[in-house]
């Protein structure tokens, strides 16, 4: 490239994108310098993918924009010809769910072929292909493999490929890593690190987990509400954050949780025995004779009142199948689970007396509320196990459950929509807790939450813990989560559990292939 | 989450040009039928026969047929019966069939694969042709038609209400329901019922209009309502015979059925556009910016 390696290769100046009369994008400006990774950072809604579009002229044709990007030094085309032909050429783009980025019904091999015709017709196409497979870290058995044959990081990796095959001069990640569980995600940012530095490539990564973009980037912007609050040097961010709101992320990125009271009564409360769910494969009347998937395989473990207990594992390793069998949602196929001398587990049904001293929270807060019943009818609706209630003695639970979330009881007339998801998060609780079970399942209450307010729900937790004498059992990916909340962590794996210490234990030193595994995918922030 | 919001459908749907078209056409007719129930401008059931074939004038507005009675006072009898038929069939079908999908759908399995598969024979059949297989049987008339119309309604309903009711119960409310202890059918019935309610709604806008059109084709070919009462279709059977002598007979009765239908297809139309989560597409690129 003749061009000057300092020289910028993304302009942006006073862009303002909108839609029907509704700002999506206000005055935003800023550049990305030839070879560096620019990271962008934000909630949902925020307004940094609408960014990226609008680089790659991709915004839908319902947005309006105004203001001027450009691409080398030129104002990038309006013409949409001219802008296809920057595209793929000088940008090249991944998108966070692979799945339906790739063509279902096309070998993948083609599919990239496909990309690399376009730019170099047949010429050495072969070779072109082995090269780029081996860079994106696949083998050559995966060419002749459909989308769905291949694991979502592979996928990841396809698409990599793809955009690499014009040798783009800008790589745009929107949220390349989210849709993958933590293991995957380190490689693939590893991955894109490398590539980047080998071929000398701009990378302008789009995320809303501070810690990702820390670990790959050198600068970042930081966007709320389509407007850019800050652009600092990555150390610059962690040290001396100018802007209020990148402090906040910055705080809750390193999950500063209130610490736990010390809690004491430590009897068993709850056990598991040689737990074992198969899901049969194939369908009904169909002649492959598949074996049956074991999703969870002889599992035993207990949990003492007022406990914390996180189990943790890769996605697929059958814990949220466990959960489900726990809370009684699914049956177990032999086994038994014992609560305060109650055994149950293969009934269809669970008796009221068990159910009440269970609860589920549900790690989507935007589906588990029936979006057209008021809050205060949904968070009710567990107190029908309880038998003999009065109307007053019913409300009563209801405001100490709502309060307790540290939510205010005026809320309870609302409807779903018209609370955010931590708040969401927050009444989900409150519903689990209505009943005063004896055990909470929390099945990755924060994974769906911006990270700004995970800390908040974390800290929430520890304090019900202290306050009501309550077990957890938290289930997460996130070992760096679990740490802070959980007074023991199991590691569960192909539907076993593999490993379980105290969290300083295990970290310090891990047993098992898969727990090391996890934890060498934490991204550490080092500022 | 656009699917999700809840929302006043008709407060939306009133700002949406083809619902309000639609919805403004169809009323018109609608009051018109209503008001046919305690008043006509003369009474049909007396003949005229000195009158016959009087071209419009003050005092018949669209003229007499050749019975001599007034057309005014036909079409707004005919377009009553054509509703009543048709909105009695949607009530069959809605009561009935939107049962079946929902305990299709909550029960699964082998309750489902019978439902389902009832259903599936049922569609087999083109409606028109059961309808007349029906009343067949059981003799013309307004009611056996409307009957008849409402057993195929049936089986869109059910349809319609086990596709939402499934794609409902994956989401997660439905399971917290569950561990509150609420009884499947308990779930289908408070849980889902409400939030695929637009979706029937819309559906039944849609069946409405295939009812008018059945009605009229069944009393046409003279399984449908007799005389003296009449029907739309009745008319245009009536006036088939003296078309090239005096065609307003059967023009206006047709122009009526015509109008009607698309009156209730574009106000149908409407609605599917405000409720069709993929039609909101600002929304989503907002959720994913």
């Amino acid at each position: 490239m003749p061009q000057d390696r300092t020289k910028n290769i993304v302009n942006i100046k006073e862009l303002f994108v909108s839609f029907n009369i509704r700002p999506a994008l206000d005055n935003i400006s800023f550049s990305i310098k030839r070879g560096e990774h620019f990271g962008l950072i934000g909630e949902s809604g925020s307004g940094k993918s609408l960014t990226a579009l609008a680089i790659a002229g991709l915004l839908p044709p319902t947005a309006k924009m105004i203001g001027t990007i450009e691409f080398n030094g030129r104002p990038i085309p309006k013409n949409d010809k001219q802008m296809s032909r920057i595209r793929g050429r000088k940008i090249g783009m991944i998108f966070q769910e692979p799945m339906s980025a790739l063509n279902p019904l096309m070998q993948v091999g083609k599919q990239i072929i496909e990309a690399l015709k376009l730019h170099y017709g047949e010429e050495k196409i072969e070779e072109r292909l082995k090269k780029l497979l081996k860079e994106v870290g696949l083998e050559e058995k995966h060419i002749k493999r459909y989308p769905h044959q291949l694991s979502g990081g592979q996928r990841q990796r396809i698409m990599i490929a793809i955009a690499l095959a014009g040798e783009p001069e800008l790589l745009i990640c929107d949220e390349p890593t989210s849709a993958l569980d933590l293991i995957t995600q380190a490689k693939i940012l590893s991955l894109l690190n490398r590539i980047c530095e080998q071929r000398n490539m701009t990378l302008l990564f789009i995320s809303h987990d501070l810690a990702a973009v820390s670990s790959l980037c050198q600068r970042v912007g930081v966007l709320k509400k389509g407007v850019l609050l800050e652009v600092a040097e990555i150390g610059k961010i962690f040290t001396n954050a100018k802007n209020k709101y990148t402090k906040l992320l910055v705080k809750s990125a390193k999950l500063n949780i209130s610490p736990l009271k010390e809690i004491s009564t430590r009897n068993e409360l709850f056990s598991a025995h040689n737990i074992v769910r198969k899901f049969k494969q194939g369908k009904f009347l169909s002649f492959s004779k598949k074996a049956p998937l074991i999703a969870v395989n002889n599992v035993s473990f207990t949990i003492k009142s007022s406990e914390s207990v996180a189990l943790v594992g890769p996605s697929g390793c059958g814990k949220t199948t466990l959960a489900r069998m726990i809370v009684g949602l699914d049956r177990a196929d032999s086994g038994n689970f014992c609560l305060e001398k109650n055994i149950y587990g293969k009934q269809k049904k669970l008796p009221k007396n068990i159910r009440r001293d269970l609860a589920l929270v549900f790690q989507d807060p935007f589906s588990s509320f029936n979006p057209r019943q008021k809050i205060g009818h949904s968070i009710a609706e567990p107190l029908r196990l309880l038998d003999g209630l009065s109307n007053i003695e019913k409300s009563t639970k209801i405001i100490r459950a709502i309060e307790s979330v540290g939510l205010d009881k005026s809320m309870l007339n609302r409807y779903p929509h018209e609370f955010s998801g931590g708040q969401r998060q927050r009444l989900a609780i409150a519903r689990a807790l209505v009943t005063r079970p004896r055990l909470v399942v929390l099945d990755e209450p924060v994974s769906a939450l911006d990270v700004s307010v995970r800390g908040e729900i974390l800290s929430l937790l520890n304090n019900l813990r202290s306050e009501f004498a309550i077990s957890f059992l938290l289930i997460s990916h996130d070992l760096n989560m679990v740490y802070a909340v959980a007074d023991r962590i199991m590691v569960m794996n192909a539907g076993r559990i593999v490993e379980q210490a105290e969290p300083k234990k295990l970290f310090s030193n891990p047993q098992h292939e898969i727990t090391k595994q996890l934890l060498a995918a934490r991204i550490n922030i080092n500022y | 989450m656009g699917k999700l919001k809840r929302e006043n459908l008709f407060k939306t749907a009133w700002f949406h040009p083809s619902f309000r078209i639609g919805f403004l056409g169809s009323f018109f007719f609608i009051i018109l039928a209503i008001i046919s129930i305690f008043w006509t401008p003369y009474n049909i059931e007396e003949l005229n026969i000195a009158n016959r074939f009087a071209p419009a004038s003050f005092n018949h507005l669209l003229g007499t047929d050749f019975f001599g009675r007034d057309m005014v006072s036909m079409l707004m009898k005919g377009a009553l019966t054509s509703f009543i038929v048709a909105v009695l069939a949607v009530v069959i079908g809605m009561i009935i069939g939107v049962p079946f999908g929902l305990i299709a759908a909550s029960y699964g399995g082998i309750i489902d694969n019978i439902l389902s598969k009832t259903n599936d024979f049922l569609f087999a059949f083109p409606a028109i042709i059961s309808a007349i297989i029906i009343t067949a049987i059981f003799g013309p008339g307004a009611i056996n038609a409307m009957i008849a119309i409402g057993i195929f309604n049936i089986a869109v309903f059910a349809r319609v209400a086990r596709g939402g009711a499934l794609s409902i119960k994956m989401l997660q409310f439905i399971d917290a329901a569950k561990l509150s202890g609420m009884g499947e059918l308990k779930i289908a019935f408070k849980h889902i019922l409400p939030n695929i309610f637009s979706l029937l709604i819309v559906q039944a806008s849609v069946q409405l209009s295939l009812g008018i059109l059945a009605e009229a084709g069944l009393s046409y070919i003279g399984f449908g309502t007799q005389p003296p009462q009449t029907s739309l279709g009745l008319m245009l059977k009536e006036a088939q015979s003296f078309f090239l002598i005096h065609p307003t007979l059967a023009i206006l009765p047709g122009l009526t059925i015509v109008l009607i239908v698309i009156f209730i297809n574009i106000a149908g139309d409407g609605l599917r556009d405000v409720l069709d989560p993929r039609l909101a597409k600002e929304e989503t690129l907002d959720a994913a910016g």
